[in-house]
Order: C-alpha cells, then sequence, then structure tokens
C-alpha cells in the first residue's frame, strides 16, 4: 500500500531523516514509532505533500505522493497531531466542504457528514463551532473529517494524543474497525501501549534513522523475550 | 533578485541560532531602518494635521468668526482622540488569547497601582496617541503663532489631559470587552473599530475643514458639547492672550473626572478578580439549515460563511473597500469638474480603487487560511487551482468595485463614456486580472507560516513594489500614443507573470521554506536587469550632460558601457551570495558550431534588417525618427555604433537571453519564451526597430536554445549590430 523508497529530508546540513525504505502493506495497522524529534511528524508531512523530501519517493499504491498528489490524496485521509479547524466554520460546514472537494455531491456529502457526526458521538455539537470543540471532539471531528470520502489508507498522527481514556478507546476501535475492512492504517505515536494494543507491525526510528522493523512478537522474541513494547523501544533507541 | 520572501523554518529547532556578531551586525541597520520610519511617520503626520489646522483656519478666520474656528478645533481634536482610541483598539492587541492583565495581577502589586501605571503608560508611551492628540495640539500653538520651543513644551502640559482621557477609554473598554467576551468575538469588534478609524482618518481630510452646507447642524451639536469639555477649551486657552481662570479650573476639574470616572469604573470591572471571558462563539442549535445552492462552489460556499460570520474577514476584504470607494465618490462629488475630467481620469481612480482592494483580498488568499492551512493540503486539489479559484473570486468583486465607479461616474459625466475613449476603460479591467495576479503572488512570497492571521497586512516592502507597479500602469495610461500604452501594459504583466514564476515555485514549500532548493535564473531577474540598466544609462547621462545641451556620443558610450558593467557585476555577486544555479556562461562547449550558428543567425537577422529598412525609407515611414538618426555630432555616430556592436552584444544578450530567456524557458514552452522574450527585447527600443530588433530577439534565442552559452547569440547580436549601425549607413551614402 504504501512504500518509503530511500526517503531522505536534509535542511542544510542538518539530516532529519536518514535514507528510509520500508513498505506497510494492505489491511496493516502499522505503528511508526520514535522519541519527541525522530523524524516521524517529518515523513508523515512529507506523505502529505506539506513538506517535500530531499531524496527518495513514497508510493501511495503505487503512485508518487509528490507528483501524483492529487490522485493520491483521493486514497488518504489524514489526521494530524494537533488539527485546527476554522473558527467560524461550525462541524458539519467543515465536513460538507471537505466530503464536496473529494467528489461527494452536496446532499451526499450532507448524509455523509450527519452519519459520520453521529457515529463518532459528536451529534449534538453538529451546529457548534469547530473552534468550540475540545481536544478530543476537535480529535473525532478530524478522524471524521479523514474518512468522509472512504479513503484506503488512514495515516494519522499521535491520533489519541490529549484524549480521555474513553476517548482513546474509541479511537482505537476505530482504527481497528477500517482496518479489519480492508484499509491501511499508518500510525505515528510515542504511546508504546497504544501500539502494542492494536498495531500488527511496528517500525522504530530515531534521530532520524530506521532502527528495526517487525510485528511486537518477533521484536520481543529477537531483541527481549519477555519484555513490553516499552523496554524494547528503549534498548533499541539506548542502544 | 525578487527576494521577497523571510526565510523563516517552520521548523525553528533545526535553524542554527544566530551568532552575536550577526545580532550586533544587524543592530546599526535596524535602528536606522526605526530612526527613518519614525521620522518618515513625523514628518507625515506634520504635514497631514498642519493641512488640516490650515483648511480649519482658511474656512472659519478666528478674527471674524472665533467662535466657529475653536469650535471646529474643538471637533477636530475631539475626533483625532477617537481615532487614536479605535486605532489603538483596531490593531488588536486585545484579542491576543494570552492576556497580559491576568499575570499582571499575580505579581505584588496592588489593584489601583497598577491600573494607574496602566493608564499612564498607555496615555504616553503609545505613540499613535502623541502622533494624533499631542502633534495636533503642538501644530495648533505653532499655528497661533509661539515659536516651535514653545509649542512643543506647551504642548506637553496641555496634551495631558486628552492623551489621559483617551488612555482611559482604550483600557475601559478593552478590559471591559476581556471581561466579558472570547478572543474569537472580540476579532469581530477590532475590525469594526478598524473601520471606524480609518473613516475618521480620512473624512476630515476630504471636508476640507469645514461641514458640508447641509450638515452644518451637526457642527453646532458636536461644537456645544466639545466646547466645554478639554477639546473646546484647550484650543480657547492657546487662543487666548491670557487664559480665563474659569477656563483653567475647568479644563482641570474635568480632567481629573475624566480619568478618575474612568479609573474607579475599571476597579469596579475588576472587582471580582482579573479572568479572561469565556463567553462563547456558541450555538448548539438542533436546526439544520436547507442544502445550499449547487451553482455556489464549495469553496464559494465556504467563503461566503466565513465573510457573513467574520466581521474581521469582512471588514478587511470587503468593507474597508467600500469604504474608500464611498469615501472617494464623497470626495470627487464636490469637485466632479476636475475629478472626471476626462476617461484618463475616471479610469485611472476606478483601477485604483480595485487595485486597493486586491491588496486586502487576493493577497490574503493564503494566510486567510490561518491554522487551517493544513487541511488544504488533505483535498485532492492543486494548491495552484485552490489559489486560483480564491483570486479569481475576489479578482470579480474588484471588477465590481470598477463597474460600480464606472457606473456612477456615467451617470455624472455620461460624455465620457463615447467609444472613441474607451480605452483607458478596458485597460483599467484589464489591469484587474493582471494585479490579482500580482497580489497572490506576493501574498504567497510573503507568507510566513501558517499562525499568521489574516488581519497580517502586507510587507511594506510588498505594498511598496505593488503601489509602484500600479502607479506604473496608471501611468500608462497617460502616454502619447496608444501603442506606447501597450507597451507598458505589456511589460507590467511580464512582471506579474515574473512574481507568478516565483510564487509557483515557493508554492511546494509553502509550509517548508527551509527545504526550498537553490534559487535558478528567473524571468523577474532578468526584468529587474533590464529596467535597471536602461535607467541607470538615462540617469547617467543626464548627469553626464549639461541642461540644454544635446547628449554628446562620449557620454552615451560611457553610461552605456559603466552600467552594464555594473549591472553585470551585481548580479554576479548577487548570484553568487544566494547560491544561484544555472547562470548563463559565455564560454561555449562546441565554439566552432557556436560560431557558426551565431554568424547565421547574424547574417539572417542582417538581411531582414536591410530589408525592413529599404521598405520604411521607400515609404517615408517614421521619417522624424530617421532625420534624428542622420545627425553626427561629437562623432556621435561613431560612439553609438562602439556601443552597438561591442557592449550591446554582451550586456543586452546577458539580461535578455541569459535571464529573461533563461528564466522564461523553466516554466513555459520554449516557443512561448522565444516570443516573450523578444517582444520585451523589442518593446525596450525605439518603435522604429521594434519588428527587425523582435526579428533579432528570436534568432538569439533560438541560437542560445541550441547552442546552450552566451557566445552564440553574441555574435549573432554583434553581427546584426554592425549591419545595421555600420554597414547600411556607409552602403546607404
Amino acid at each position: 500500500m504504501i512504500q518509503f523508497k530511500a526517503l531522505e529530508k536534509k535542511y542544510g546540513n542538518f539530516t532529519a531523516l536518514h535514507p528510509l525504505s520500508f513498505e506497510v502493506k494492505q489491511g496493516e495497522v502499522f505503528g511508526f514509532l520514535g522519541p519527541n524529534g525522530a523524524g516521524k511528524t517529518t515523513t508523515i508531512r512529507m506523505a502529505m505533500g506539506i513538506l517535500v523530501p530531499t531524496a527518495g519517493h513514497i508510493l501511495v499504491d503505487g503512485l508518487d505522493c509528490q507528483r501524483d498528489q492529487v490522485e493520491v490524496k483521493k486514497r488518504i485521509g489524514y489526521l494530524p497531531d494537533e488539527p485546527q479547524f476554522y473558527d467560524y466554520l461550525k462541524a458539519r460546514e467543515i465536513l460538507e466542504f471537505v466530503g464536496e472537494i473529494h467528489g461527494l455531491s452536496r446532499k451526499d456529502s450532507r448524509k455523509r457528514s450527519l452519519e459520520l457526526l453521529e457515529e463518532f458521538g459528536l451529534k449534538d455539537a453538529t451546529e457548534e463551532f469547530a473552534v468550540n470543540y475540545s481536544m478530543g471532539m476537535k480529535k473525532r471531528l478530524g478522524l471524521a473529517m479523514a474518512m468522509i470520502h472512504q479513503p484506503k489508507l488512514l495515516i494519522l498522527d499521535e491520533p489519541i494524543n490529549g484524549l480521555d481514556p474513553r476517548g482513546a478507546h474509541e479511537i482505537q476501535n476505530k482504527m481497528r474497525d477500517f482496518a479489519n475492512q480492508g484499509g491501511t492504517v499508518f500510525l505515528s505515536t510515542h504511546l508504546l501501549n497504544l501500539a502494542e494494543k492494536i498495531c500488527d507491525r511496528v517500525c522504530i526510528i530515531d534521530q532520524g534513522k530506521m532502527r528495526v522493523i517487525d510485528t511486537v512478537e518477533n521484536l520481543r522474541h529477537q531483541l527481549l523475550p519477555g519484555g513490553s513494547l516499552e523496554d524494547i523501544f528503549l534498548k533499541v533507541v539506548e542502544s | 533578485m525578487l527576494n521577497l520572501t523571510k526565510s523563516t523554518s517552520i521548523f525553528k529547532s533545526k535553524k542554527k541560532t544566530e551568532t552575536r556578531q550577526a545580532t550586533a551586525a544587524r543592530f546599526i541597520p535596524n535602528l536606522l531602518m526605526t530612526l527613518w520610519i519614525s521620522l518618515s511617520m513625523i514628518f507625515g503626520g506634520v504635514v497631514f494635521f498642519s493641512h488640516q489646522v490650515s483648511s480649519i483656519k482658511h474656512q472659519y478666520n478666528p478674527e471674524q468668526d472665533p467662535m466657529g474656528f475653536i469650535t471646529m478645533l474643538s471637533v477636530f481634536l475631539a475626533v483625532n482622540l477617537v481615532m487614536g482610541v479605535t486605532m489603538t483598539i483596531g490593531m488588536g492587541k486585545f484579542t491576543k488569547t494570552e492576556w497580559d492583565l491576568e499575570w499582571l495581577t499575580t505579581l505584588p502589586i496592588s489593584k489601583p497601582v497598577l491600573l494607574i501605571n496602566r493608564l499612564i503608560e498607555r496615555a504616553i508611551l503609545n505613540p499613535l496617541y502623541l502622533g494624533v492628540i499631542y502633534l495636533p495640539i503642538v501644530l495648533i500653538f505653532k499655528n497661533a503663532h509661539y515659536s516651535i520651543a514653545e509649542s512643543l513644551v506647551y504642548g506637553v502640559w496641555t496634551a495631558i489631559p486628552l492623551l489621559f482621557f483617551a488612555s482611559a477609554i482604550q483600557t475601559i473598554i478593552d478590559t471591559g470587552l476581556r471581561l466579558k467576551m472570547k478572543p474569537a468575538r472580540l476579532k469581530n469588534l477590532q475590525a469594526m473599530a478598524s473601520l471606524l478609524s480609518i473613516a475618521l482618518l480620512i473624512l476630515p481630510q476630504l471636508s476640507a475643514g469645514h461641514f458640508p452646507p447641509h450638515l452644518e447642524y451637526l457642527k453646532n451639536i458636536f461644537g456645544s458639547i466639545t466646547l466645554i469639555l478639554p477639546f473646546g477649551l484647550i484650543p480657547k486657552m492657546i487662543y487666548s492672550t491670557f487664559p480665563e481662570l474659569q477656563d483653567v479650573v475647568l479644563t482641570v476639574v474635568e480632567t481629573l473626572v475624566l480619568i478618575g470616572g474612568p479609573y474607579l469604573l475599571l476597579l469596579y470591572q475588576l472587582r471580582d478578580g482579573v479572568v479572561a471571558g469565556s463567553g462563547e462563539l456558541s450555538t448548539r442549535s438542533k436546526f439544520i439549515p436547507k442544502i445550499a445552492p449547487s451553482f455556489l462552489s464549495p469553496f464559494m460556499l465556504r467563503e461566503i460563511r466565513l465573510l457573513i460570520r467574520d466581521q474581521g474577514y469582512l471588514a478587511q476584504t470587503i468593507l474597508t473597500p467600500l469604504m474608500v470607494l464611498g469615501l472617494q465618490i464623497f470626495a470627487v462629488m464636490s469637485e466632479k469638474k476636475i475629478f472626471l475630467a476626462e476617461p484618463k481620469t475616471v479610469a485611472s481612480m476606478a483601477f485604483g480603487m480595485a487595485g486597493y482592494s486586491m491588496m486586502f483580498s487576493c493577497f490574503m488568499c493564503v494566510v486567510a487560511e490561518g491554522a487551517s492551512l493544513w487541511i488544504l493540503y488533505t483535498l485532492p486539489r492543486t494548491l495552484k487551482s485552490i489559489l486560483f479559484e480564491k483570486s479569481f473570486k475576489w479578482g470579480v468583486m474588484a471588477l465590481l468595485y470598477l463597474l460600480g465607479f464606472f457606473t456612477w461616474a456615467a451617470f455624472q459625466m455620461p460624455h465620457l463614456f463615447e467609444a472613441k475613449s474607451l480605452i483607458p476603460f478596458v485597460l483599467a479591467f484589464i489591469g484587474v486580472p493582471i494585479f490579482a495576479v500580482v497580489t497572490t503572488s506576493l501574498g504567497v512570497l510573503g507568507f510566513e507560516g501558517p499562525s499568521a492571521t489574516f488581519q497580517k497586512k502586507m510587507k511594506p516592502s510588498s505594498s511598496y513594489i505593488y503601489m509602484l507597479m500600479m502607479a506604473s500602469y496608471i501611468g500608462g495610461f497617460y502616454l502619447p500614443s496608444y501603442f506606447q500604452t501597450f507597451i507598458s501594459c505589456f511589460l507590467i504583466a511580464m512582471v506579474a507573470f515574473a512574481l507568478w514564476q516565483k510564487a509557483e515555485e515557493r508554492l511546494p514549500f509553502l509550509l517548508d521554506p527551509a527545504g526550498m532548493p537553490r534559487p535558478t535564473v528567473s524571468f523577474g531577474d532578468g526584468l529587474i536587469a533590464a529596467q535597471l540598466f536602461l535607467v541607470l544609462q538615462s540617469l547617467l547621462n543626464m548627469f553626464m550632460t549639461d541642461e540644454g545641451a544635446s547628449t554628446s556620443g562620449i557620454s552615451i558610450f560611457k553610461s552605456f558601457f559603466f552600467s552594464g558593467t555594473l549591472i553585470w557585476i551585481t548580479i554576479r555577486i548577487f548570484y553568487w551570495k544566494s547560491e544561484t544555479q544555472d547562470i548563463p556562461v559565455f564560454k561555449s562547449q562546441k565554439p566552432f558550431s557556436s560560431l557558426a550558428w551565431g554568424l547565421g543567425a547574424g547574417i539572417t537577422g542582417a538581411a531582414i534588417a536591410f530589408g525592413y529598412m529599404a521598405v520604411i525609407k521607400s515609404h517615408g515611414w517614421f521619417s522624424e525618427e530617421l532625420k534624428t538618426q542622420l545627425v553626427d555630432r561629437d562623432h556621435l555616430k561613431l560612439w553609438v555604433g562602439v556601443c552597438a556592436v561591442l557592449g550591446a552584444p554582451i550586456f543586452e544578450e546577458f539580461i535578455f537571453r541569459g535571464l529573461i530567456y533563461r528564466g522564461l524557458r523553466r516554466s513555459i514552452h520554449p516557443a512561448f519564451a522565444v516570443l516573450i522574450s523578444s517582444l520585451v527585447f523589442a518593446f525596450v527600443h525605439p518603435t522604429m526597430s521594434i519588428i527587425p530588433v523582435a526579428i533579432l530577439g528570436v534568432l538569439t534565442a533560438i541560437v542560445f536554445e541550441v547552442t546552450g552559452s552566451l557566445m552564440g547569440p553574441m555574435i549573432t547580436h554583434a553581427v546584426y549590430n554592425f549591419s545595421v549601425f555600420v554597414l547600411f549607413p556607409l552602403l546607404s551614402t
């Protein structure tokens, strides 16, 4: 589903991301882990076209994220770490706007927006201005926005940061359901218990370099039998 | 070279911290810049307010109508005070999420002391208040024949009541509002205050110091209020030989009341502590409106919603230009015969308004997205197409302003709109899309990150460039011939295209400015170089030629070579510093091929030029221009010939092929690049030679494209110029 081919990002003499190559299969929940400043958000932003790679490519369904941006965006739903919305638009209006740009008719976009708002527990706040939403509500709205066009791939940057346990649990269930229905989730987080719970495979990066990539079970077996993902992570990062 | 972008990275942790030496090195230039701006503003204020005071004195003679004079001065001071308060509120500091008073009250300072200090600070340290209150009072003193020193000193004491009054009003308003409302709601009020301040700034100037006759009753109403307040008491005391005791006592008492009252009100406002407002911009309505009509695109629908709800956005993009339009009509109405005298003036004013409106609308296309800019990156549309849609919409709005003004002018002076005089109006219409491109490009180039709010205006450097371009475009309306006007408009359109080229390169790196690759030669670089080359030549010629005398051949030679060399060196240094790639070179990897191509194209061009000159001579076209060419004094022809054969091929090929053509070639098809570069090249030459020079431009561009170096085009140009400037005259004689 996604292929990272020698992806690199430099700022002058500073290398934010060393050449990174790996693949994410369709139907996986893939955890992209690393400490703060490791390069996780940089990688995700390059996939979304927010940043431009210095070298290498990201392919989604065989399409280059830089060259074929428009086609790629049809297949991706994206949730940033701190989603901000227009001060003077209501949640429903934002969803309708995004839905229409993704090709839904105005009527279908309205229907789908209301369905998603209900599904994500935002029915009572449908006509509320998104700026008044709590962080948890914003994350849910952002996730609804990412899914309005039924993408094949969800790219989520720290999706449960700042959420209460119930909100975090709901988001986790959504991710798992999405993958069970054939979608792919590319999840960036530094919350290792989340990754351990729901990710099929994980990749740990540190200081812009990939350290390990495998299932949690295999990593445990190879690196630290009986250890938790947190222990494995610390061992990898500190080695 | 169009260095309008700040090299700010959104990833600040990755940027090197500036060294102390670098900071120190920037201190003096920053200090000089601050001094320059301050002095300019003071000078501007003196001129602006002096004019108003003089107008009032002209309308109401102090000897014949002292009451009318003092009344108008009192209104003048009152309007200035309100303007100062609304401008300060319009700047929006009180809409920021972090409120300084919240943390100030955590300090071990009592509330009364804190408030008094706040009032004092705002009264004497706000440069805006000093400019609109203290400065006019100084000018009133000066107008009353006090010396400058006396005016400055007495002005301090006399301005204190009004300064503190302004400070008190501002503090009550922003503190009270801040306690009640959330910052988002306050932005709307800020926008309204900003609009009001603009009206208060412009209206007095337009009224020329008097109330229109049908509004004279307003003067009486305002006058009766302001006369008994410090606004009237102060000018009354200034113009009295000996101020009356009652006026002095009244001023002191009223000052104490005007400051003490608000102070007590502030204490009351803060009786429960300092907690920012939590009143929400909320609508938990269950009512879902009907689906909007489908002819409105999603972006259009979004913009309409934002405009209706966000008064700041509405004020910035629509109301301010509308207000300027209204005020312009108001100003023109009293002097219709002057302002609506001819089509060019009407077209200039209308275009000026449309262009002004786009400074606030098209410029904001990217900035208006604010922190929600990330949403655009999730959509299956390119940023370019989104920008195009937004700026198209605002361009249409600007056209409506244009049409509005034309419609009004047509009713006032129908004769203006006869068929033969429609060209300026057509040019004004054409100018709108051109300048929509300019403002959108400037908006992209000046973008400083998603945290910038839509209230952010154009940077001064961008404003100057924009105003200069607008002035150049409007100047084109007044050129002697329509052909020259067309050339002027064409060149401005080329500058707009050059700006867009830069903006288009910036777009992929909008949120990644530190990731921008090394720059390459751009079309804009070439246009700037060409303009500088021509302007520098003219200036040098002017300096070297005595007043009233004709330009000599040697001064043409000197100015040509000096300006060409200077431009070449400047560009090379600039490119070296900015690590620009793809710089044009003279040296060819296939010198014999370049020589062959150069000679072949040169001979072809010369043959075409010979044929052209034979035709124009036989038909008697351009006879006046040809006559001047035949004059030879001070070996004029010799020096011109040297410039043409040696200088022009070097400098002009570097600029027009090396920079302009190469810059165009990066973003458009070679055929279009050849066409546009040759037209630009031709249009900067005399009218008589436009056609053969355009053909020369095509030939040299082709040679440059084929050979890849400047050697070939330089040979072509040298051969052509030798033929035209040396061979043809010899053969003719």
